[in-house]
């Protein structure tokens, strides 16, 4: 069977249902990279220019980690998953620097994906990645419709409020706990090694976390009628709008803004977050920044007394 | 009587604050960290029972920084806070309807907003020195002087000279320019306790509503040169508590009485446990890419606690071989 290996990092956690079902259905035999662990960090930072975010550099970690496990590495081009609207450019930019960067290197299933404008092409690309496997369009078909099926089951469950335990275990909450917003691209905060494992850490303190991919596209659009100018990052508009939504939410008892070390896209959103969050509700905020050198003590800290601060009361 | 301790187990300092019943201050002990907390909770605790009167009596303890959660299994602890509460609790204590605290230590710094003597923000500086102690530690030693020397200079300038100090790489060469241009010694170091209250100000206090009545503590509160370029920075009056470099110590201890007050009785081992051996040990657990370091506490060579694995590997294994050796 040939074997795809597909790196637990960045898109990854929004789109893994589609894309296992998707391979999975086309025959292929899938390989996801472990969870981060220290190892995978490590060697992202020893392979990736210091300037990469930290994200993209634990990538090149699991991309590294599949490179002599797989045939095949699933690495798309994503430009835009929507009108008008573009991911971060250190995305665009990944494939070109898999090869020079990682040697011994297995073939790299790249397709550009671009919606900016319109979806025509896209059934163009997923037959050409498709047709690697198989050259029965109508399998291919199939494959991707029931992958999209997956992915929207994936998104319900997470719409109602609950964190699907493939994307991250989490204990259960028993008894009493206020709920509190997480804001942060779904690659770090799910990521538990990257975080420093912020969720589970949460749900110790009796504090339920609830995510920006909770929150429906629809939502967050009319959330972001309060800016005067449209956010073409897919990313920042996502994690505004839901920030919006939830300081208004009454059940949501503060919220977290997670950002990754050396993230352009975050340092805009949390500017016009704390900016925008001033005039608008009074919730606690607590902003939270992870590097590679992030001490996890530092974290726990900073959340303990975030919990203590809004549970508003200290023994 | 019933008294409380406090321990604040930092990286740098470790402190010991003994409150009584009324949480007015009897005794506090500041001791250098050095890398050996175990040691230092020992020293501190011998140290503070050498000089309580003999109709005193710890009935309760807690423990922050750091170190808390060593300290308060060492101890037996009847509370663990993270420091940032600790602090705050301190500070309300002391200034009852402060509003603003201003904390800056030898190796961090934070800021706390409270609101009807409750925390209502804050933000902690761990990793930039530019706007903590060691920044001006360092400046001293480069100037030759004392820190409390360095400390008194400052109130003797007449005119400022403006040090730009973004970080303290930076700030040194600035300095070193201003004094070849002949800038006298006060005006330099009055120029240095403004640029690390500028560092604090644009790092750790941006954006935070910081309004009266403002209080400053931490180590570096000692220093009342920097108390004058905060004032000034911010146009209104600091109050530098009383007890302003065991602040942590003594908010540990006041919620030591709190706690105990509400639970009834103490789970402090009392002064017997100097008698025992203390001892960590480390090892790398191979379980898996991680490779955590697993520390162990060993209470006269008997598995006590352990930490640092992601999993839960080993703390979960813990209770087995606790269970075994009872
Ligand atoms: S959005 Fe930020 S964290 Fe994500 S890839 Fe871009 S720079 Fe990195
Ligand atoms: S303690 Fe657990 S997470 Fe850490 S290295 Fe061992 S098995 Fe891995």
């Amino acid at each position: 069977m040939v074997k795809v290996g597909i790196p637990r990092a960045l898109w990854y956690y929004k789109y893994f249902p589609l894309w296992e079902s998707f391979f999975k259905d086309l025959g292929a035999e899938i390989i996801v990279s472990p969870v981060t662990n220290k190892n995978i960090l490590d060697q992202g930072v020893k392979l990736i220019v210091d300037e990469a975010c930290l994200p993209v550099k634990v990538f090149f970690g699991h991309v590294n980690y599949l490179k002599d496990k797989v045939d095949y590495i699933f690495c798309p081009r994503i430009v835009s998953v929507e009108k008008k609207k573009f991911t971060c450019p250190k995305f665009m930019g990944i494939p070109d620097n898999l090869y020079p960067n990682i040697s011994g290197f297995p073939q790299i299933i790249g397709p550009t994906i671009n919606l900016s404008k319109n979806d025509r092409d896209l059934y163009k690309t997923i037959w050409e990645v498709g047709k690697l496997f198989t050259n029965n369009p109508l399998k291919v078909t199939l494959a991707w419709q029931n992958g999209l099926k997956k992915l929207k089951k994936f998104n319900h469950t997470l719409e109602e409020g609950k964190i699907p335990s493939q994307l991250i275990k989490l204990p259960n909450l028993e008894g009493e706990f206020l709920n509190i917003a997480v804001i942060g691209h779904e690659y770090l905060i799910y990521d538990s090694y990257l975080s420093m494992n912020i969720l589970a850490k949460l749900t110790e303190l009796d504090l339920n976390p609830l995510t920006p991919q909770m929150v429906s596209k629809i939502t967050i659009e009319k959330e972001l009628e309060i800016i005067p100018k449209r956010i073409f990052w897919t990313s920042a508009q996502d994690l505004l709008g839901s920030t919006f939504y939830f300081t208004k939410k009454e059940d949501v008892a503060g919220i977290i803004l997670v950002s990754a070390f050396g993230c352009g896209p975050d340092a805009i959103t949390q500017s016009l977050i704390t900016h925008f969050h001033k005039n608008y509700a009074k919730k606690p905020v607590l902003l939270l920044t992870i590097d590679e050198h992030s001490g996890e003590a530092g974290i726990t800290t900073r959340l303990e007394a975030f919990a203590d601060l809004i549970k508003r009361k200290v023994v | 009587m019933n008294v409380f301790l406090g321990i604040d187990v930092g990286s740098v300092s470790s402190n010991f604050v003994i409150v009584d019943e009324d949480l007015q201050v009897l005794d506090a002990i500041y001791l250098r960290t050095q890398g050996k907390p175990l040691e230092i909770i020992k020293t501190g605790l011998m140290q503070i029972y050498t000089r309580l009167s003999k109709n005193q009596r710890i009935s309760g303890v807690g423990t922050t920084g750091s170190g808390r959660q060593l300290a308060a299994l060492v101890v037996g602890a009847d509370v663990v806070k993270n420091e940032i509460t600790a602090h705050a609790v301190a500070a309300a204590h002391s200034v009852p309807d402060v509003h603003t605290v201003l904390e800056i230590g030898g190796q961090d710094s934070k800021i706390i907003i409270l609101e009807q003597g409750i925390v209502a923000d804050f933000a902690m500086n761990t990793v930039c020195a530019a706007g903590t102690g060691s920044f001006l530690d360092q400046q001293a030693a480069r100037l030759g002087l004392s820190i409390e020397k360095f400390s008194q200079l400052a109130l003797e300038a007449t005119n400022p000279v403006r040090i730009a100090g973004r970080c303290s790489v930076f700030a040194e060469s600035d300095m070193i320019h201003k004094q070849q241009l002949g800038h006298g010694l006060p005006d330099i170091v009055a120029g240095l306790c403004q640029a690390l209250v500028r560092n604090y100000l644009n790092n750790v206090g941006k954006g935070k509503d910081i309004r009266e009545p403002i209080i400053f503590q931490g180590g570096v509160a000692a220093n009342p040169g920097i108390k004058v370029a905060f004032e000034k920075a911010l146009n209104t009056k600091i109050i530098v508590p009383k007890w302003f470099g065991v602040m942590g110590a003594l908010g540990a201890a006041i919620l030591a009485q709190e706690t105990v007050a509400k639970k009834g009785e103490s789970s402090f081992r009392g002064i017997e446990l100097v008698e025992s051996q203390y001892k960590t040990a480390s090892f790398d657990c191979q379980g898996c890419p991680n490779v955590c370091e697993v520390i162990e506490l060993l209470v006269d060579e008997k598995l006590y606690a352990r930490w640092g694995d992601k999993c839960g590997k080993w703390t979960d294994n813990l209770q087995k071989v606790k269970a075994s050796n009872n």
